[in-house]
């Protein structure tokens, strides 16, 4: 189903809140999202591997801003400089981490840009 | 006295009967949709307006007879008068609000050059207008720029004092080309980002002004004008365009499988050059096949808008600046292309209706916040 973020709020310090077109909320840590970054930089283009080093991101990273990426996406500018990154909604759905969407997921393992 | 005065016509009555009047794509009642506007009993005169979501509508004549029809029979009317008009639903975009204004913003696209996406653009555009929608034509086709010669204008923009574009009038739609700002015999040689900023220029330094359809004519093939128009510009949906041969229906496909992964929905696939019919002998010859567009449209499960023949004149009509649908408004493929048209704003008000509402708004951090 084609979904798509209808509310972006700020939950904390850490923790950014996402409200679904179809009702869902989810809450995404915003250092593992940083971590989920799916762009060329962080993740190998060709073999998926992951390439962005977690112990060089920052613990307090966190979006300055993020906007809307024509109808499938987000980008998100993130506090370490880092901005190349789009989010689509159909991966960050996957993301979410509520007992609801199967718990908790590594944000090192979600492999290459879908 | 018997019959000095029949029971006063009720508003409710009226409405009742509305109510049982569906919209053939939105599946509900003209009511319920809000579409009834207006309504004013005068004893035992009935008028209304019914406002559908595009003036190109296809099945406009069937509804207004429906609704009159209808509403007659109810008793004590003795007169109905029925009103079409139009107000076209925009795509709630969770975008930068880069087009205000804009409506929606269709994309014509082809998974290969050749098959006549511009002559199609152009036909479709020229066909919205004229069913009373204001219409905006931009040619993305950065490299081959042909809308100026379709259209027959060449002209160089004026800029406003705000520094914005001001596109070109032509034949009631405005447009914006390439080949507006370039002369005819010098090519672009342009890397990539120099164009996909032309591109954003185009939606966001262009004073298109208020539209109901921007009509955007692509290049063909899935590049980075088409990522940049995907990533910048909220479309709204996309038209994809092919000739019924297999080579041209499997890069209609990739095309089409390019605008599912942007979230951009896929208003269905017009099959061009379909068949050609002998001007002296009438005999239907089916030069690339025929069919093909449709069997491929059910086999994607995306819409099949129509089929448009070969006609010698279209050919003529585009590089005179003459369209078909201006030069032979009566042909069949004129008939053929306001079809097309009808049935893609109809594809569009159902993606429109059935759209995920998004936010518009960029989103900022407090950092402050704990």
């Amino acid at each position: 189903m084609n979904v798509a973020p209808r509310r972006l709020h700020q939950v904390d310090a850490r923790t950014l809140g996402v409200e679904w077109s179809d009702g869902h909320a989810s809450r995404y840590a915003v250092r593992d999202l940083r971590l989920a970054c799916p762009c060329a930089h962080c993740v190998q283009e060709w073999t998926g591997e992951v390439v962005v080093k977690p112990e060089t991101i920052p613990a307090d990273v966190h979006p300055l801003a993020i906007e809307p990426v024509g109808n499938y996406g987000l980008r998100v500018q993130w506090s370490d400089g880092h901005d190349t990154g789009i989010y689509t909604h159909e991966r960050l759905r996957a993301f979410c981490g509520c007992a609801a969407c199967g718990g908790p997921k590594d944000p090192l393992k979600l492999g290459r840009t879908k | 006295m018997f019959g000095k005065k029949a029971a006063a016509v009720s508003e409710a009555a009226v409405v009742d009967v509305l109510k049982t009047v569906m919209d053939p794509d939105l599946h509900r009642s003209i009511v319920e949709l809000g579409f009834v506007k207006n309504l004013k009993v005068d004893g035992a005169a009935v008028r209304f307006d019914v406002e559908l979501t595009t003036p190109a509508c296809p099945v406009k004549d069937q509804l207004k007879e429906e609704c009159r029809a209808k509403v007659a029979g109810v008793p004590g009317v003795a007169s109905v008068d029925v009103n079409m008009t139009a107000n076209v639903t925009g795509r709630q975009f969770m975008g930068k609000a880069a087009m205000p204004g804009v409506k929606n913003v269709i994309a014509v696209a082809s998974g290969k050059g050749g098959v006549g996406k511009s002559t199609t653009a152009v036909n479709l555009a020229l066909a919205l207008a004229e069913r009373g929608a204001k219409v905006g034509l931009m040619d993305a086709d950065v490299y081959g720029p042909s809308i100026p010669m379709m259209l027959g204008v060449q002209k160089r923009p004026k800029m406003t004092p705000e520094k914005k574009i001001l596109p070109i009038e032509a034949h009631g739609l405005a447009s914006m080309s390439m080949g507006y700002l370039s002369d005819d015999n010098t090519p672009v040689i342009w890397r990539g980002p120099m164009v996909s900023g032309l591109i954003q220029q185009f939606l966001n330094v262009v004073e298109w002004g208020e539209l109901d359809y921007l009509v955007i004519d692509l290049p063909p093939g899935t590049g980075d004008i088409q990522l940049t128009l995907c990533q910048q510009a909220p479309l709204a949906g996309a038209v994809i365009v092919t000739t019924p041969q297999d080579v041209s229906l499997l890069d209609a496909r990739k095309g089409l499988k390019m605008f599912e992964q942007v979230n951009v929905p896929v208003l269905g696939l017009v099959e061009n050059m379909s068949f050609f019919v002998c001007g002296h002998c009438g005999t239907r010859t089916e030069i690339f096949r025929h069919g093909g567009g449709q069997s491929e449209a059910v086999r994607l499960g995306v819409p099949f808008l129509g089929e448009i023949p070969i006609d010698p004149e279209v050919v003529v009509g585009g590089d005179e600046g003459q369209p078909i649908l201006l030069r032979s408004p009566k042909s069949p493929v004129s008939e053929a292309y306001r079809k097309v048209a009808g049935a893609m704003a109809a594809q569009l008000s159902i993606a429109n209706a059935s759209a995920p509402a998004q936010s518009n708004v960029k989103f900022t951090w407090d950092a402050g916040k704990s």
